[in-house]
């Protein structure tokens, strides 16, 4: 009876002493962000690894299927991409000598700044890090310097921030995740909105847009660089829907990211703009 | 050694499954957890409360969750099956689902509790569907690792 007890009385200790732990833990990861060191520990050692693993027959099936994908789609694929290769050389021959003459002003206004647009197109390993953030991993972490809080963009438009670096790995919240809001800017009136994600699709609102609001369907919103959280003029996406009701309080403005969000595959980070060092919003 | 072989290779297969089912969202069963009250049931010696706890900071870092949620909780909801596997042991296995469901219930209660005390709004009461696919899975788990486990006999 006495060893049943004191077997008892040693787990209840462990259970109290495991509850505060988890208190401390919650504590500091939360408030003052002081286990990074060891979120980033465990994830690299651990939980890495495993990712990969259970990667393993999704890329194999993927690479299968795009394998023997139709002959004709391919074909079809090359000679639209051959015309576009030639609208782009032409254009690009057009912007050799826009840059030229750039170069050539600014060297007349001796505005010598170094403007070294140093980028890193970085490959999503996992679309769906969390069940219930929008968040992917991308395969770079501090190893090649990447920090939080880096914009990151596309070849249309902004796609997110980094959230969480590790040594191998970070994670970036998607723009149109829940929690996630971005200033933004109205291209045409330069209206000042705040662009979030919404809970039931893909699409990003404006949630408090005034009824009188003078955007229109067809807008153009891009980063407005307040907060300095993201490089000022990067395109965001397109308004698509508007519902101007004046028995509610606020119009419902849905916008069309430039981006394809759902399936990202490969993203940009962009090195010359670094956010304010900030208290965790 | 044995033991932590068995621990260790069961938490890869339920982190890996976690890792798979990500896509379904909130309706992704909790495959970490139930594979510890499996062991907890069968095996009770096999797991301490530190290990589970461990096993829940490796959840956390899984799901993205702030480190020591889910440890806390693990730890909450273990102890609660350690004082009581004798009689849930006996049990049916639709019994023993509904156990699952409310226990997990109050798991996932609890971090809605903790999520909302600390204003970080990552998870809504659409965990519950968790709860409850999670306890319809639990068949499937009880009979496929009760399976392995006469197989290689340890208890």
């Amino acid at each position: 009876m006495e060893r049943i007890y004191k077997k008892s009385t040693k787990e209840f200790y462990t259970l109290i002493i495991l509850i505060l732990l988890s208190i401390t833990t919650i504590i500091l990861d939360h408030k003052y962000e002081r286990v990074t060191y060891v979120r980033s520990l465990i994830n690299d050692l651990v939980v890495y690894p495993i990712h990969n693993i259970s990667m393993l027959p999704e890329s194999f099936f993927g690479n299968f299927v795009t394998e023997y994908q139709d002959v004709e789609i391919l074909e079809n694929e090359i000679s639209e991409l051959k015309k576009e290769n030639l609208s782009l050389k032409i254009k690009l021959q057009e912007l050799a000598q826009l840059k030229e003459e750039n170069n050539r002003l600014r060297d007349i206004q001796k505005k010598s700044e170094n403007i070294a647009k140093k980028q890193t197109i970085v490959k999503v390993i996992s679309n769906t890090a969390s069940p219930n953030k929008k968040i992917v991993v991308i395969d770079k972490g501090t190893n090649q310097g990447i920090y939080i809080g880096q914009n990151v963009i596309g070849i249309n438009g902004l796609i997110g921030q980094v959230v969480e670096t590790n040594f191998m790995s970070s994670k970036v919240i998607l723009i149109n995740d829940i929690n996630h809001n971005v200033p933004g800017e109205v291209n045409r009136t330069g209206e000042k909105v705040i662009i979030s994600g919404s809970r039931d699709n893909d699409q990003l609102t404006i949630n408090y847009a005034p009824v009188d609001t003078t955007i229109e369907e067809g807008d153009v919103i891009s980063t407005s660089g307040i907060a300095e959280r993201f490089k000022p003029k990067i395109p965001i996406g397109k308004v698509t829907l508007i519902e101007k009701d004046s028995e509610k309080r606020f119009s419902k403005i849905e916008i069309e990211a430039f981006e394809n969000l759902n399936n990202l595959s490969e993203l940009i980070l962009i090195w010359d703009y670094k956010p304010v060092e900030s208290k965790k919003e | 050694m044995n033991n932590i072989i068995i621990i260790f290779l069961s938490t890869l297969i339920s982190i890996v499954l976690t890792i798979s089912t990500f896509p379904l969202g909130n309706f992704s069963p909790d495959w970490i957890y139930l594979f510890i009250i499996y062991w907890i049931l069968a095996a009770p010696g096999l797991y301490s409360l530190l290990a589970i706890w461990l096993i829940g900071l490796l959840a956390d870092v899984t799901l993205g969750a702030v480190l020591g949620l889910n440890g806390l909780v693990y730890v909450i909801i273990s102890f609660i099956i350690l004082r009581s596997y004798k009689s849930l042991r006996y049990f049916t296995i639709l019994q023993q689902s509904i156990i699952v469901f409310l226990l997990l219930a109050i798991k996932a209660t609890i971090i809605i509790w903790i999520d909302s005390l600390l204003n970080m709004d990552a998870y809504t009461f659409a965990l519950y569907w968790s709860c409850f696919i999670s306890a319809l899975s639990w068949p499937i788990i009880f009979y496929s690792l009760r399976y392995i486990r006469r197989k290689y006999n340890i208890s």
